[in-house]
């Protein structure tokens, strides 16, 4: 029988050290982020998995610091001030092309949420700071935006240079999970 | 009668808030009404607390030398502690018992008082 070890196809612990040392930054500096750092962000959400093969979602980059203060008005969410903003939108149109039923197929926003995790990877990675954000009014963001009908903004990404690197940011014990205490195995409420 | 209800402000003190930052609170409040329907209760709380700091800040725009204003003071000591929610609730509510405390003593003082 093979190893975990014999398979592992790339270096598994730099992975695992990424997403384990990932933080929510908030703080960002007022430095602007290269584009080919943003690009890269973005072709890491364009490699997440999707349901089906769909790409029904749309990626809108506003770094403009005009947009981005009328934005921050509409999104309580949003209590800093980043570079740039991902907004992952799902494109009704290509949804009904790929006969997708937006509000009842749950899928959608899981891809959202795959996308979503790829970016806050990347971004780390790349030592950015990101932010995900989902306190905004969708007819807010909408209308500040000018987006057309058939795009939701489902979900913000905040980007900027962190104030402070996520190794030197607080672990709040309190809110510390163990895996252990999320995971059951083969039946409900088994814990071992 | 009306006078003898009049409060007093600080000598020399005045605080506005111009046009362009009304709307930006007046739609700040109307967006986190629309968000206070769907997130978790404890949240609508958050937002009043953050929509202190904001309206904190866009009244300290126009001051002279905001940064050793004592609403600067406020909305540092709020910013610094409304992240709580996120990682130690029971903190995040004993710091709300005491925030307002913390404003009352700038409240004006009662005309002729």
């Amino acid at each position: 029988m093979r190893t975990v070890e014999a398979r592992r196809p790339i270096d598994a612990a730099e992975v695992l050290r990424a997403i384990k040392t990932r933080r929510v930054v908030r703080d960002f500096t007022a430095q602007p982020l290269p584009e080919d750092a943003i690009h890269e962000i973005l072709v890491a959400g364009r490699w997440a998995a999707t349901g089906g093969n769909r790409r029904i979602h749309r990626f809108l980059v506003v770094q403009d610091p005009a947009k981005i203060h009328l934005v921050r008005s509409v999104a309580p969410g949003i209590y800093s001030n980043p570079a740039a903003i991902i907004f992952i939108c799902v494109d009704r149109d290509l949804a009904r092309g790929e006969n997708v039923q937006v509000d009842r197929d749950s899928v959608v926003l899981i891809d959202v949420g795959t996308a979503a995790q790829n970016m806050l990877l990347a971004a780390h990675a790349l030592g950015i700071g990101a932010c995900p954000a989902s306190s905004f009014s969708r007819a807010g963001v909408s209308g500040v935006l000018g987006l057309p009908e058939i795009a939701i903004p489902e979900f913000v990404l905040l980007l900027g240079w962190p104030v402070s690197q996520p190794s030197q940011m607080a672990i709040h014990p309190k809110s510390r999970v163990r895996v252990e205490d999320l995971t059951y195995w083969e039946e409900w409420g088994r814990q071992s | 009668m009306v006078a003898s209800r009049e409060r007093v402000k600080p000598a020399g003190e005045d605080l506005h808030v111009d046009r362009d930052g009304v709307v930006e609170f007046l739609t700040f409040l109307l967006a986190s009404a629309e968000l206070c329907t769907r997130e978790p209760y404890t949240y609508g709380s958050f937002r009043l607390l953050d929509g202190a700091s904001r309206l904190a800040g866009l009244a300290l725009r126009d001051v002279p030398d905001p940064e050793h204003h004592w609403l600067a003071d406020l909305k540092r000591d709020i910013d610094h502690h409304k992240g709580l929610l996120m990682w130690d609730r029971e903190a995040y509510f004993a710091y709300l018992q005491e925030v307002t405390g913390k404003i009352v003593g700038h409240l004006p003082t009662p005309a002729g008082s």
